[in-house]
């Protein structure tokens, strides 16, 4: 009797406490899967928001729906974009976050706290800057038959696999903005027509956007920096003009291994000199002018190769100092190694980076021709 | 004092719950507080904390093993007296219920910050002691058989950890000698207070079997894999935050794992908590026995289980109180006090005074 009075109970008790506090239930929510800032005429922040709704019958895919408000800050925006839709407006599910230029030339960070703040919200998200505003680009809806946020997602990651835009998320970028001797690289989107680019790079200094990376530059970093994706193509032209042939003077090649190497040293006068050390192999992919298989001609373009990464790199590190980016973490191999040093240079480190002394040795070796000669 | 023999346990098991009865809350802030004074060095600070825990282990053993029946409540009135014994042994009481109550609150703190916003703080309380209490009501044996299943869970902590690899720069620790030696002791003795639970072995030790040495090593084990683990964690902390950014991440190890998602689990650090769950409450558990078998052996003539419900109820009291920081703030520098008042000092004093009047088992 007692045990049946005990299990009637609990039966009873079960049904009554069925759910609890924090249940956030789907089809209570609104899910956003971008963010867009933008910087407006006034100094207001412009937020886009762009919210995927269900599809309502099987046969029509999901929908995106895009609003956009203006406000003081990234918070407020989210605030005021929930008084304008049915039900709750999550964050939890968002894939991209994505900067105008005009906003990302100013500090950040500022809009980004409350992604860290918040113990919902998806660090995992990519970040990126936008040319010009991120709320033209968003507002496409649709690429092709891809929604927009997927397409950027899926672009960044691909384009991450090929080592054109350098892998970020903003979780990943949290302890580098905080460090005073390391800056970061995002991927650099343009809207071309009805389309998205992802082949560039923005480089920042201290939260703030201070200029961009061509494709090879972009690639180069990310090579520099010993985060290669899987593949990195790049086209170089290795003989001079001769008559319309034009494809015949190009080499087109993917590195297969690449092994950077990164040395601070601490000259006179506290001139500070950085060796960086490149060992590439790669496979040539096209190069239809000669044979591939006499030793003679390999050693030519081995030596024509190296030499021109290697001006592709000054190329790059001359961009980062004008930009004041540090992002192979000069300043940070000073704060470890050389403190003493860091101590007198911290004050003008965007300055004194400028003045870092780089010497880097490419060496390029052809390891693989493809199926003919 | 008779054990009964269902309630023996072995060394191995003695060291189980060693281990679960010091890892704790402290584990998920340790590295932030670590480098907050110690800088780069901070993990070691914590190999530094294992070896004076090491020492401490070594005075408690010391004065266990002149009384090897018994544990603390009952050989505290035969060396000093049986007032004096019994009122120390309340006080005791009081401070493994104390450790208890900061241990809960603290849980409930972090569980409330990052996975149960919305859920009242007593529920979140009620529900781990209710779980809590139906454990401690058992015998030590069957306590010591969880403990070491819910070992396993520290695996799985060590394995998720190494997740943050991926965004590892081991530049961050260095300068290692930036804060110097006095910086890096100093965080040695923050570190001192995630690790403690090993005065378990005060109250446990007549239940091992075996002998005295044995009963040393399987605890000194205990607390070395402890340290190597809290060592593990903190490296892997100061390897993934930078300098700058550690100071606004409170709770490093689950923060690092916030951004990481497979195909199949988005959050790993819902599951790095529910996992941890288990482990912070099997360490209110053992700070619940331990109590509950002081008030059972002075007022329920050595039935611990008639003290689980009472005592559960004052746990749960202090963790209500210690809702604000202010409060909590005072919590933990009166448990700092009272760690080095019962661990450290008042076994010491015991010791001295147990070889001058030569008071052992056997010999009154």
């Amino acid at each position: 009797m007692k045990k049946l009075c005990l299990s009637g109970i609990i039966i009873f008790v079960s049904f009554l406490m069925s759910g609890c506090w924090d249940q956030d239930l789907l089809r209570n929510a609104r899910l956003v899967y971008g963010e867009g800032f933008d910087l407006e005429e006034n100094g207001k922040l412009l937020s886009t928001f762009v919210i995927r709704d269900a599809p309502d019958s099987e046969q029509s895919g999901p929908k995106n729906d895009i609003i956009n408000t203006v406000s003081n800050t990234p918070e407020e925006s989210r605030n005021k974009a929930d008084e304008e839709i049915s039900r709750l407006l999550t964050t939890y599910r968002n894939r991209i976050v994505l900067i105008g230029e005009e906003m990302a030339k100013q500090d950040i960070y500022q809009l980004l706290d409350f992604f860290y703040r918040d113990p919902k919200s998806a660090l995992n998200a990519k970040i990126a800057v936008v040319k010009g505003k991120a709320a033209d680009l968003l507002s496409l809806k649709k690429v092709g038959n891809v929604l927009i946020e997927e397409e950027i997602d899926e672009l960044i990651k691909s384009k991450e696999e090929t080592t054109t835009v350098p892998k970020v998320t903003i979780e990943s970028i949290f302890p580098i903005m905080k460090d005073p001797g390391e800056d970061f690289v995002v991927p650099y989107l343009i809207k071309s027509g009805n389309r998205v680019d992802v082949s560039r790079a923005a480089m920042f200094h201290n939260h703030e956007f201070t200029g961009t990376l061509s494709t090879n530059e972009s690639t180069m970093f990310s090579l520099l920096k010993g985060k290669m994706g899987k593949t990195a193509i790049i086209t170089q032209k290795t003989n001079k003009q001769q008559g319309n042939k034009g494809v015949y003077n190009y080499l087109t090649f993917n590195i297969e291994k690449s092994k950077p190497k990164m040395k601070v040293l601490i000259q006179k006068n506290d001139q500070i000199k950085v060796r960086l050390e490149l060992k590439l192999k790669v496979s040539v992919l096209e190069y239809p002018k000669d044979y591939l298989n006499e030793k003679k001609v390999v050693n030519r373009l081995n030596k024509t190769l190296t030499k021109e990464i290697t001006n592709l790199v000054n190329k790059t590190l001359k961009k980062m100092q004008k930009a004041r980016c540090d992002g192979l973490g000069v300043g940070r191999q000073l704060i470890a190694f050389h403190p003493d040093v860091w101590k007198k240079q911290k004050k003008d480190w965007e300055h004194n980076y400028q003045k870092v002394h780089f010497v880097p040795k490419v060496q390029v070796e052809i390891t693989k021709k493809g199926i003919i000669n | 004092m008779t054990i009964p023999e269902k309630s023996k346990i072995s060394q191995g098991q003695l060291m189980f719950f060693v281990i679960q009865s010091q890892v704790g809350v402290g584990i998920l802030s340790l590295p932030n507080k670590l480098q907050a004074t110690a800088k780069g060095a901070g993990w070691i600070s914590s190999i530094i904390a294992g070896l004076v825990v090491q020492v401490i282990i070594l005075i408690l053993w010391a004065l266990c093993r002149r009384f090897p029946s018994d544990s603390i409540f009952s050989f505290l009135p035969k060396i000093t007296g049986k007032f004096l014994g019994n009122l120390i042994g309340i006080a005791y009481i009081g401070y493994f219920l104390f450790s208890a109550g900061t241990v809960l609150s603290a849980f409930a703190d972090v569980a409330g910050k990052w996975v149960l916003q919305a859920t009242p703080r007593w529920a979140l309380l009620l529900l781990t002691l209710l779980t809590c209490v139906y454990l401690v009501k058992e015998n030590v044996r069957v306590m010591a058989r969880l403990f070491v299943i819910s070992s396993l869970t520290i695996i799985v902590m060590v394995i998720l950890s190494l997740f943050g690899y991926a965004n590892a720069n081991y530049t961050y620790v260095f300068p290692i000698m930036e804060a110097g030696w006095v910086n890096i002791i100093k965080a040695a003795n923050d570190a001192l207070f995630p690790l403690i639970g090993y005065e378990v072995l005060l109250v446990i030790y007549p239940y091992v079997e075996g002998n005295n040495t044995g009963k040393l090593k399987a605890a000194s084990l205990g607390n070395m894999l402890i340290t190597l683990f809290y060592t593990f964690e903190v490296f892997t902390s100061l390897i993934i935050f930078s300098p700058g950014v550690m100071p606004s991440v409170s709770e490093p190890l689950i923060y690092m794992l916030k951004g990481f998602s497979f195909q199949i689990i988005q959050r790993i650090d819902l599951i790095f908590l529910s996992i941890w769950i288990f482990i912070v409450s099997t360490a209110i558990v053992s700070w619940l026995y331990m109590a509950t078998s002081g008030l059972g052996r002075l007022f329920h003539r050595g039935e611990h289980k008639k003290a689980a419900p009472y005592a559960a109820l004052i746990v749960f009291i202090l963790a209500m109180i210690a809702q604000n920081p202010s409060i909590t703030d005072l919590f933990d520098r009166m448990i700092r006090i009272f760690h080095y008042t019962f661990v450290i000092g008042l076994p010491l004093i015991l010791l001295i005074f147990s070889y001058l009047f030569n008071k052992k088992e056997g010999v009154s």
